[in-house]
């Protein structure tokens, strides 16, 4: 760990909005599942989509923990 | 770095959904080697810290069970044998942290904590491995003491349980229990409207029988209650193992209640920590 390279990190905020729903309804699992490995989210992340590090989730591997609307990711 | 970008989703499935995704902050890991230099101060380094702890977390988190920081395997040698309705299993905490002056480390401490027994099927099952009862009908409210309710009432809270007589699609959502009623299937009452149009009264046990076709075994037990006040026979609510995706395919539910001196005995005994004696 003594030799860490200097990386730069980039932290973004994520937001899933569901038409016609209240913001603070809960997402399903399966819905944001859905989200996250539709296309059109894949393309948007380009090549980072492999090195992509949510918080406490990756984005193929999802659970029923991940509810909330708004995730914050962090990826290099 | 990733563009800021907005895209509208479409399906079959869902209301259609817009997933944006907007650069927040930016940082380098080059202020740990700092900090290790001395050349900044560790409380600069805070975010890199947070970073590494995702980053490293991200495996456990895929193949152990996560409670928490703390990740517990599926292996029979790290799960007690049941201990009633709980069972114990052990695993890691792990945390990335500066040690000393001159270097990071990647602290993994072994943990034990309680899981619900993985072998209990339904919510009678739970109550009566509680009670430690042999006969389901001693479970029926006008048999249960205000002690042995309030014992059922603790443990109770916040259990997640899935039920089967809606169909497999109703199976994926999990209910929360918000409370046990004293109330059973057949006191439970509400108003229901049926095929005619004609709206009466209906017991919890005959809307099981009319709309599901369920007859209740035991329509004399408490019912439990969930947040959208629903009420729901405890025979009929089966114990979440939540499915993750392969390799880990159950993940029994964390025990929440607090331990009782029986139980802490036993999860020291399964942890083999030994304390010095008091002087």
């Amino acid at each position: 760990l003594h030799a860490i390279p200097p990386t730069t990190i980039y932290e973004y905020a994520i937001e899933i909005r569901v038409k016609g729903e209240p913001l603070e309804r809960k997402l399903k699992p399966e819905q944001a599942k859905e989200i996250l490995n539709s296309d059109e989210v894949k393309y948007g992340l380009g090549a980072a989509r492999d090195t992509f590090v949510y918080d406490r989730i990756s984005l193929f591997y999802l659970t029923n923990s991940f509810q909330d609307a708004n995730l914050h990711g962090a990826g290099s | 770095l990733i563009p800021d970008f907005e895209v509208t989703l479409q399906s079959t499935s869902w209301k259609d959904a817009v997933f944006s995704l907007k650069v927040a902050t930016e940082f380098s890991l080059g202020i740990i080697n700092q900090v290790i230099q001395q050349k900044a101060d560790s409380v600069h380094a805070a975010p890199a810290l947070n970073f590494l702890n995702h980053l490293f977390a991200k495996r456990p988190s895929e193949t152990l069970i996560a409670v928490g920081r703390k990740y517990f395997s599926n292996l029979s040698a790290d799960i007690s044998p049941a201990f009633n309705e709980l069972e114990f299993r052990r695993g890691i905490f792990q945390s990335v942290l500066f040690s000393g002056s001159k270097s990071l480390a990647l602290n993994i401490n072994q943990s034990t904590a309680a899981f619900w027994n993985s072998n209990m099927v339904d919510l009678m099952h739970v109550a009566m491995t509680i009670l430690q009862l042999q006969n389901p009908t001693h479970l029926a409210s006008r048999n249960l003491t205000h002690e042995r309710f309030k014992v059922l009432k603790d443990a109770f809270k916040g259990l997640k349980f899935f039920i089967k007589h809606r169909g497999p699609e109703a199976e994926r959502r999990h209910y929360s229990i918000k409370r046990l009623l004293w109330m059973n299937a057949r006191e439970s009452k509400f108003d229901w409207t049926d095929q005619s149009g004609k709206t009466r009264q209906i017991s919890v046990a005959e809307f099981m029988h009319k709309v599901y076709g369920k007859q209740l075994r035991y329509p004399l037990t408490p019912l439990v209650e969930i947040n959208g006040k629903a009420h729901f026979p405890m025979e009929l609510c089966f114990m979440v193992r939540v499915c993750l995706s392969p390799p880990l395919l159950i993940q029994p539910q964390a025990y929440r209640p607090t331990l009782n001196p029986k139980q802490r005995e036993a999860i020291i005994k399964f942890a083999n920590i030994v304390y010095p004696p008091l002087m």
